[in-house]
């Protein structure tokens, strides 16, 4: 897994790659607290991510209360496969704003 | 009932291990010709079991070992995991929360959602626990 940061519009786009499981969930967990921490609404781009456990969901959940907390927003973009089974099958897709791609994002 | 045996193989409870746990998994359910979708799923659900006995089984003790043997007979696939740590409540595969926003239990959502079956089962002899989950077979042609 890897991941990298940078700025879309006035987000920071959080791009995950590969496999986020227990074994590394906690470096995105670090890196998406830090981002919310400094007041940023955030994007995380699931287009190249081939899975996610629930550890890693749990993380994108706990980023998303602090975000709801503090008037600010976590928006998935480009899931897909089975990241996107994963969000269907725990009802997350339901809770979170989910778009087709970053480029939908347009304010 | 002709039970055929698939898979049984020993991995540590290091978390580095999923990946292969994932990959070993994967190549069962395409052996048997489980749609992509359905291969997803099952894969995730053994995945959460096995998250679950790297973190409460094993406490996230790396040296742990996590067994897992997978067989069919003539409906079913049948996985059973198994781990040789204190025994455990068989409270850890019930749902905690209804909500999705609540932590704790979505693995175990998951595992119940994807799965026909998951029953835990504590071993008299030897201590440790097995998972046993059962999910029926892809419909022939």
């Amino acid at each position: 897994m890897s991941f990298d940061c940078s700025e879309h519009l006035h987000y920071k786009l959080l791009h995950l790659t590969g496999e986020v499981d227990l074994h590394n969930s906690s470096e995105v967990r670090r890196c998406l607290l830090d981002i919310l921490k400094q007041g940023k609404s955030v994007i995380v781009d699931f287009s190249d991510l081939k899975y996610i456990d629930s550890s890693g969901m749990a993380t994108l959940v706990e980023g998303l209360n602090i975000a709801n907390k503090n008037n600010l927003s976590l928006i998935i973009a480009g899931a897909n496969g089975a990241p996107l089974q994963v969000l269907e099958l725990t009802r997350l897709n339901q809770v979170f704003t989910i778009v087709d791609s970053v480029a939908d994002i347009k304010e | 009932m002709n039970k055929s045996k698939l898979l049984s193989k020993k991995w540590t409870s290091c978390p580095s291990d999923l990946s292969d746990i994932r990959k070993n998994i994967t190549d069962v359910c395409q052996q048997l010709a489980y749609s992509e979708q359905q291969t997803n799923t099952i894969v995730l659900a053994i995945d959460e079991a096995c998250t679950n006995i790297i973190r409460y089984a094993y406490k996230d003790c790396r040296d742990g070992v996590i067994q897992i043997d997978v067989s069919t007979n003539q409906q079913q696939v049948i996985f059973k995991l198994y781990d040789f740590a204190k025994q455990v409540s068989k409270d850890c595969i019930k749902v905690k929360s209804s909500s999705p926003l609540k932590p704790g239990g979505l693995g175990v959502m998951l595992m119940q959602q994807v799965m026909d079956s998951v029953e835990f089962i504590h071993t008299k002899d030897c201590g440790g626990n097995i998972l046993e989950m059962k999910k029926d077979l892809p419909e022939g042609d």
